[in-house]
């Protein structure tokens, strides 16, 4: 696992204090043969530092657990690469929350393994590096509701974010995109309906 | 006699020595820990249960303790989770042990049951997933 920090973000970032007090560390999962995702995903964040996260071989999962394990942040916000900030007042809302917080509840509370984790209830839960795509979609499941079980009480901050709300599917960087977004972020799903009914095989 | 995971309806993970399960058409989650997480696993990864009878006696476990594992492998088997095995997987039982002493640990909740069971594409509202139709 290699963690570097993107130029563009230095540039963008460059002259602004960075107030690790009162700020909630930032991690983006990427690859690094998604360098036109990471570079529209860093666009969008006017002010405020991130940490990709790039690793080709393992899952959202698995980069939770390389960031907990390395970082040892009392709290941290986990994103895709393939999410784009349209409005710095995001961070405020994230900045302003306690405890974790599930940035969506589609199909269940933390999937898309997007949002605040704690360490506090990432030690005490199991973490794994799932082997496939498979493997990641039933993660999703059965290591997000476990965390929400231990994160107790935990908050969703959008929840009407969600695959049945969008509205649109855009072409971008070679595939199709499912786009879910509010006023403050914009989600590209390459990948969706895959929700418990689709992956129980109804 | 075998079991095996019901698939694709039933799925579970066993890492750090506790198994999470879901069965995804009621549900119901499944969280178990020490005796329940090993001996599920066991099951599901296909040792039989004379050989895990077998290795709890050379652990040191008590017959009447012994005797409640077939309780267990029922409530598994009613939850949907694992069924009498119809291919006998591999052989993994020559060489399984049990850690001694432990207790059967095991959780269930069926609040996400409404969420997981709803058919996203003909039981969702317009305000879309998860929302119910009739809400």
């Amino acid at each position: 696992m290699i963690v570097i920090i993107v130029k563009s973000v230095l540039i963008v970032s460059a002259g602004r204090q960075f107030h690790l007090e009162t700020e909630i560390p930032v991690f983006v999962g990427t690859t690094s043969t998604r360098g036109e995702w990471l570079q529209q995903c860093a666009a969008s964040f006017k002010h405020r530092l991130f940490t990709p996260i790039v690793d080709d071989a393992t899952q959202e999962l698995a980069q939770i657990k390389f960031i907990h394990e390395t970082f040892r942040h009392e709290r941290f916000l986990f994103l895709h690469d393939s999410v784009e900030i349209l409005d710095d007042r995001f961070f405020e809302l994230i900045d302003a929350t306690s405890g974790s917080v599930a940035l969506f509840g589609d199909p269940v509370p933390f999937g898309m393994f997007m949002g605040v984790f704690e360490r506090k209830v990432l030690d005490s839960v199991p973490l794994w590096q799932p082997a496939s795509k498979e493997a990641a979609a039933r993660a999703e499941l059965l290591w997000t509701t476990r965390y929400a079980r231990a994160a107790e009480p935990y908050t969703i901050l959008f929840p009407d974010v969600c695959d049945r709300k969008a509205v649109r599917v855009v072409e971008r960087f070679g595939r199709k995109n499912l786009v879910l977004e509010n006023e403050f972020i914009r989600k590209y799903k390459g990948t969706w309906g895959m929700n418990p009914y689709a992956l129980r095989g109804r | 006699m075998h079991y095996e995971v019901v698939e694709p309806s039933a799925i579970y993970e066993f890492v750090d020595g506790e198994v999470l399960a879901l069965n995804l058409m009621t549900g119901i989650y499944i969280q178990m820990k020490q005796l329940s997480a090993e001996l599920f696993h066991a099951l599901a990864t296909g040792t039989s249960t004379e050989v895990i009878v077998s290795a709890a006696k050379t652990a040191g476990y008590s017959a009447a303790h012994i005797a409640e594992f077939d309780t267990h492998y029922s409530n598994w088997v009613a939850l949907g989770l694992l069924r009498n095995a119809q291919h006998i997987g591999r052989p993994t039982s020559e060489s399984f042990t049990l850690t001694p002493a432990l207790q059967f640990v095991e959780e269930q909740w069926d609040d996400l049951s409404e969420l997981i069971m709803m058919d996203p594409v003909h039981d969702v509202s317009p305000q879309g997933w998860p929302t119910p139709i009739d809400e």
